[in-house]
């Protein structure tokens, strides 16, 4: 049987609110992915991505149901996931009064009190990241792709069972995007394993080994880009996307 | 027309409902304010009236002229209560009986006033008892002055003398001013002066520390949960309560240095003061030593402890607040409650002694966290401990309940889920 870097089953998250009851901002989702794999979890604005993701990343605590990352539940053991997990936001900065090198450094010293481990998490930050002599200056001087690049090479520099990545290339230009989705295969290739969130559709054809599409808390449907495409009768993901989301289709 | 839309746009921008609620609050504190302040004034005031009419009277001299003196009172319409007994408890005699001060007409004092040249010294005995502006305010001057004219009148009608200005002026007041069972010979109110500088000192230290460390949490806090940096720290492998624990720590320390500077600077401030006061020749620097109304070591380790609470008090709050602020621009306008929660007890301390207030209002302004740290040095340097330890334990026990809030909200989804918009509580809308 193929290892699983994350296994979902039946989550549940509801938020409870005075002016419109009970929100259910995920509804009975369940989904997994293998080692090695890049799962892209689509979905409209509101749909439960953040949601599930910051579930995952163990930021919110699920209402019911179990999460399970490299096979340790999150529920229980919050602070062992966190060990093997790594989350970058969506549109996520830096301390900017912090040099590139030295926030690699801080965020190292959070996963390990071993200083030549840190020291390896560093120099591997640094090889993908390819900033050079930028990182020995001030966050607050870097551009928009820059600090992505910087902050994707720390949530990878771990070597993580999951790395968790939402919008990763979010307002990037096309060439730093790019630069993106190649270091994310890549580092797929190399065993890592990816839980993705994106609206931007070709960049999911691209990067992911299987697509989730979810909308109103539903995952809707789960599979491999190619699948969906010939499921629906659709020429591109988008088509997918539109079809499982207005109902036409369902799976 | 183009520019008339820009300046709607403008005014609607700035004029926001929190800048409408603090302008409002603003109005109304200086309304409650004035309105005590008229209370406190009227009272000081019908009490320095209701005392001009009356005085409590020592005559050890028992003679012609000072039996002479105080029927003549009596004659102009004086209340005079003759009192008995050592000088200290002449003034606890007078006090029983309502009176703020006492005067003693020495032994001697006829013939020091048929021998003629220099003024004869009554007594004028004062107490201070709190470090308000209204507990420092005292009408005592104005009896030594009845007596003098009174006496002055007389030896006019008698004449004989040669040397007017002592005929105008017969008598001097000698005062001593008591704290507790110390006194001192020097003017209850160049000590008041005294006492009213270092009394205002400490708040505005308190209120600047408070306000900096208060600003400083609130936006670093709305800056991480702007940036995203808070969530990415919250999913490395470190407990939340270190997170939280290093933040506060880092701002605790910060703003305990700044205690110290501050503590140090005024103990300069202080010292120079006195010193300088005693260069003068009154000896208000021995005064104010002898009658314990200095801070000493101990003192100022005590006052610096409920200064480094308070500011633990503020960035507990400071705290909770960056956390559900939607953003940096709020976050700043989230600090709203905490300004108002220092300014209230700061004005009032400034002006009242709030250990002579009564009922409500002393326990209200007690219920105030920060109160306690205005008046600190004042209970600590009129020996009120009690009052300042049990604020002390109040702030302790308000900073543990303040402390177990926060911990919980950062240990709960709320941290990332809740907004806060002046009282209206907002879900943020699941993505």
């Amino acid at each position: 049987m193929q290892e699983k870097a994350l296994v979902i089953e039946d989550l549940c998250k509801t938020y409870r609110s005075s002016k419109n009851g009970d929100v259910k901002a995920v509804d009975h989702v369940s989904f997994d992915i293998d080692k090695g794999e890049v799962f892209a979890l689509i979905g409209p604005n509101g749909a439960g991505k953040t949601t599930t993701i910051r579930m995952v990343a163990t930021l919110l605590k699920p209402t019911s149901g179990n999460i399970l990352v490299d096979g340790i539940p999150v529920a229980e053991k919050a602070e062992k996931v966190r060990e093997v997990i790594t989350y970058l936001p969506d549109e996520a900065g830096a301390y900017k009064s912090m040099t590139g090198i030295g926030y690699l450094q801080f965020m190292a010293s959070l996963f390990t009190a071993d200083k030549e481990k840190a020291k390896e998490y560093v120099d591997a930050a640094c090889s993908i990241n390819k900033l050079g002599d930028r990182l020995k200056d001030k966050i607050g001087s870097y551009s928009r792709g820059m600090i992505r690049k910087l902050l994707l090479s720390r949530a990878v520099m771990t070597r993580p069972a999951l790395a968790i990545l939402d919008e990763p290339t979010s307002g990037l230009d096309i060439i730093n995007a790019l630069d993106i989705r190649r270091m994310i295969r890549s580092l797929a290739k190399e065993g890592m394993s990816f839980l993705v969130s994106s609206h931007n559709m070709l960049e999911i054809e691209y990067v992911s080994d299987k697509v989730g599409i979810i909308n109103k808390g539903k995952l809707l449907a789960v599979g491999k880009a190619q699948e969906l495409k010939q499921r629906c009768g659709a020429e591109n993901l988008e088509e997918v996307f539109e079809k499982v989301v207005s109902g036409d289709e369902v799976f | 027309m183009k520019f008339f839309s820009l300046f709607k746009k403008e005014v609607r921008e700035m004029l926001t409902f929190q800048t409408i609620l603090s302008l409002v609050f603003g109005v109304l504190l200086f309304i409650v304010l004035g309105s005590v302040m008229k209370g406190v004034q009227e009272d000081a005031s019908n009490q320095m009236l209701e005392g001009m009419g009356k005085l409590a009277i020592s005559d050890q001299d028992q003679s012609a002229l000072s039996q002479q003196v105080l029927q003549q009172m009596r004659d102009q319409g004086y209340q005079i209560e003759l009192l008995e007994g050592s000088d200290d408890e002449i003034l606890r005699a007078a006090q029983e009986k309502g009176y703020q001060s006492a005067l003693v007409i020495p032994e001697g004092f006829e013939q020091g006033i048929e021998k003629g040249g220099e003024p004869q010294k009554i007594r004028l005995l004062n107490e201070i008892k709190g470090g308000g502006m209204t507990s420092l305010m005292s009408g005592a001057e104005g009896s030594v002055e009845a007596i003098n004219d009174t006496l002055s009148a007389i030896l006019i009608e008698e004449g004989g003398y040669e040397d007017a200005a002592f005929v105008r002026n017969p008598v001097v007041a000698d005062e001593f001013t008591y704290v507790g069972d110390k006194s001192v010979n020097v003017s209850a109110s160049v000590l008041s002066g005294l006492i009213m500088m270092q009394g205002i000192f400490i708040p505005i230290i308190v209120f600047i520390l408070v306000m900096f460390a208060s600003q400083m949490t609130v936006s670093a806090i709305a800056n991480e949960k702007a940036d995203k940096t808070l969530e990415t720290l919250l999913c490395a492998p470190v407990s939340r309560f270190s997170v939280l624990g290093a933040k506060m720590l880092a701002a605790a320390l910060v703003a305990l240095l700044q205690a110290v500077v501050f503590m140090f600077g005024f103990r300069f401030y202080m010292g120079g003061m006195t010193a300088g006061a005693m260069e003068g020749a009154s000896g208000i620097g021995t005064a104010l030593n002898t009658l314990g109304l200095t801070l000493g070591p101990a003192d100022y380790l005590l006052v610096g402890l409920q200064m480094f609470l308070t500011i633990m008090i503020a960035l507990c709050l400071s705290t909770m607040l960056g956390a559900m602020a939607n953003d940096v621009k709020s976050a700043q306008t989230a600090v709203m409650p905490i300004m108002l929660l220092i300014m209230v007890p700061y004005f009032f301390t400034l002006f009242l002694d709030v250990n002579t207030l009564s009922g409500v209002g002393k326990y209200l302004l007690y219920a105030i966290p920060f109160t306690h740290t205005f008046t600190a040095a004042n209970n600590v340097m009129f020996g009120n401990y009690t009052v300042f330890l049990g604020g002390l334990a109040y702030q302790a026990v308000f900073f543990a309940v303040l402390m177990f809030l926060t911990v919980k909200l950062f240990n709960s989804d709320k941290l990332f889920t809740m907004q806060l918009n002046f009282g209206k509580k907002k879900k943020v809308a699941a993505e």
